[in-house]
């Protein structure tokens, strides 16, 4: 496996964007034209929760980074909660789908779906 | 019926507000009918945009998004380990645009959580400018007397300006009505308000506590866990994680809650906030948070804990008096005089 760190400080593993450009063509979206949103929303157990979707809007404060044929939005106060964070994919018999590793998390609820800063 | 409050024989300090303690030696409430109080402790938070309903929905214990537009739900603001930082009502006033109920001791913890917690969302708030006049309308004959459809969960007040408002809550009938107006619009809230009784805190709070309605900064605090004064209602298992999900949840479906709000009464003469329930070793089993002279007894509202409950050990006072655990239903339309 290989990954790559881009700008902001994130790190998408080659498992996690070949996962997005998958579920992207399960969808029938043109990755011309799609993005994959990435970012932090109030909620959850813990008080903050990861938010994946893909869309063909894009803000003008929107960062903007590629990686495997895969475009990603960050807005720039997500940014602030996952810096430094890697997007990964895992699959296997406990459950399959993208893991959040995030250096700025104090805690997780139990579910992982939530953290704290 | 009456037209308008005497001079109050004495004023109250609630939640950090003075209101009238009584206007008359013989105030009765009666459910039945209408009555209405000061309550300038009564804060508003307007909540708008496009993320607004997601972003409350995902912080409040209340399922917000499966509210109907139009529609009131009673919620509460908890911290990650479950415990209380605010009670609230909610109304959908419009799809992206809610209104939310709190008081004054817990409106700023509540801005501060929003303030936090917004990051990607799509949402605003403004919270409604000082001074106000506020009222609290009870009483199941509430929305009648103030001409309110029985359907609707809040609205404009007529000639209140332009960010005078009423909406429905349930404080001792489920016809309540909360009314904030500017603070220059009181006598016109005043006039919306002639076939209506008004009443002392002193009655209200007997009435209250009859009913068994908790308050926050009276009867519960950040200590306390969500369910422990009652607020069960206030929770919605189903509609998936917020703030403080992961405790509340165990609770419910594991744990055993060690805290519970009780309706207990004595003979005699009240007691003050705090004093301690106790089981017939001497032991603390529980502590009192509300007490009002009713007769020739008194009722209450004091938390027991979990032990006293199961094995229903006799309870009582620090200076012997005999605790009744009431395990009636409150009165829901009976009188409740002074």
């Amino acid at each position: 496996m290989t990954d790559s760190t881009l700008a902001a400080g994130i790190t998408i593993t080659d498992a996690a964007a070949a996962a997005a450009r998958e579920a992207m063509g399960a969808e029938s979206l043109s990755p011309d034209t799609t993005y994959l949103r990435i970012g932090v929303r109030a909620g959850g157990c813990s008080g903050y929760s990861y938010d994946l979707s893909f869309t063909e809007e894009r803000e003008d404060e929107d960062r903007v980074i590629e990686h495997g044929g895969v475009r990603l939005l960050l807005d720039p106060r997500s940014e602030v909660f996952l810096k430094g964070t890697t997007l990964d994919y895992t699959s296997g018999l406990n459950g399959k789908g993208f893991v959040f590793q995030n250096p700025n998390a104090s805690g997780t609820c139990g579910c992982g779906e939530s953290f704290s800063v | 019926m009456t037209a308008g409050p005497s001079t109050p024989s004495a004023t109250a300090q609630v939640l950090g507000s003075t209101v009238p303690l009584r206007f008359a030696p013989t105030e009765t409430f009666d459910p039945g009918g209408a009555a209405w109080i000061e309550a300038p402790w009564e804060r508003a938070i307007t909540v708008t945009g496009k993320d607004a309903a997601r972003f409350l929905h995902n912080l409040l214990t209340q399922d917000v998004l499966g509210m109907a537009v139009g529609s009131t739900r009673p919620a509460v603001l908890a911290d990650r380990k479950g415990h209380l930082v605010a009670e609230l009502w909610i109304w959908r006033e419009e799809e992206s645009r809610l209104r939310l109920r709190t008081a004054a001791p817990t409106i700023d913890a509540v801005l501060d959580v929003f303030a936090r917690h917004r990051v990607m969302e799509r949402v605003e708030w403004s919270v409604r400018p000082d001074p106000s006049f506020a009222v609290l309308v009870c009483g199941r004959e509430a929305g009648f007397a103030l001409g309110i459809d029985p359907g609707l969960g809040g609205g404009a007040l007529a000639d209140c300006g332009p960010d005078g408002l009423w909406f429905r809550v349930r404080e001792l009938t489920p016809e309540d009505v909360v009314i904030v107006a500017d603070a220059d619009r009181a006598d016109t809230v005043r006039a919306h308000l002639h076939a209506v009784v008004p009443i002392g805190w002193e009655t209200f709070d007997r009435a209250r506590i009859e009913a068994g309605r908790a308050w926050m900064g009276i009867d519960a605090d950040g200590d306390r866990l969500v369910p422990e004064p009652g607020w069960d209602d206030r929770i919605s298992y189903t509609k998936g994680c917020y703030l403080g999900q992961e405790t509340l949840a165990r609770l419910h479906y594991q744990g055993r809650l060690n805290w519970s709000l009780e309706r207990i009464s004595w003979m005699g003469e009240t007691v003050d906030p705090g004093t301690d329930l106790r089981d017939p070793g001497g032991d603390r089993v529980g502590w009192v948070t509300s007490a009002r002279a009713s007769g020739d007894r008194v009722v209450a509202l004091g938390y027991l804990h979990r032990r006293a409950r199961e094995e229903s050990l006799p309870v009582s006072l620090p200076d012997g008096r005999v605790v009744s655990r009431r395990t009636d239903s409150p009165p829901p339309a009976d009188s409740l005089d002074s």
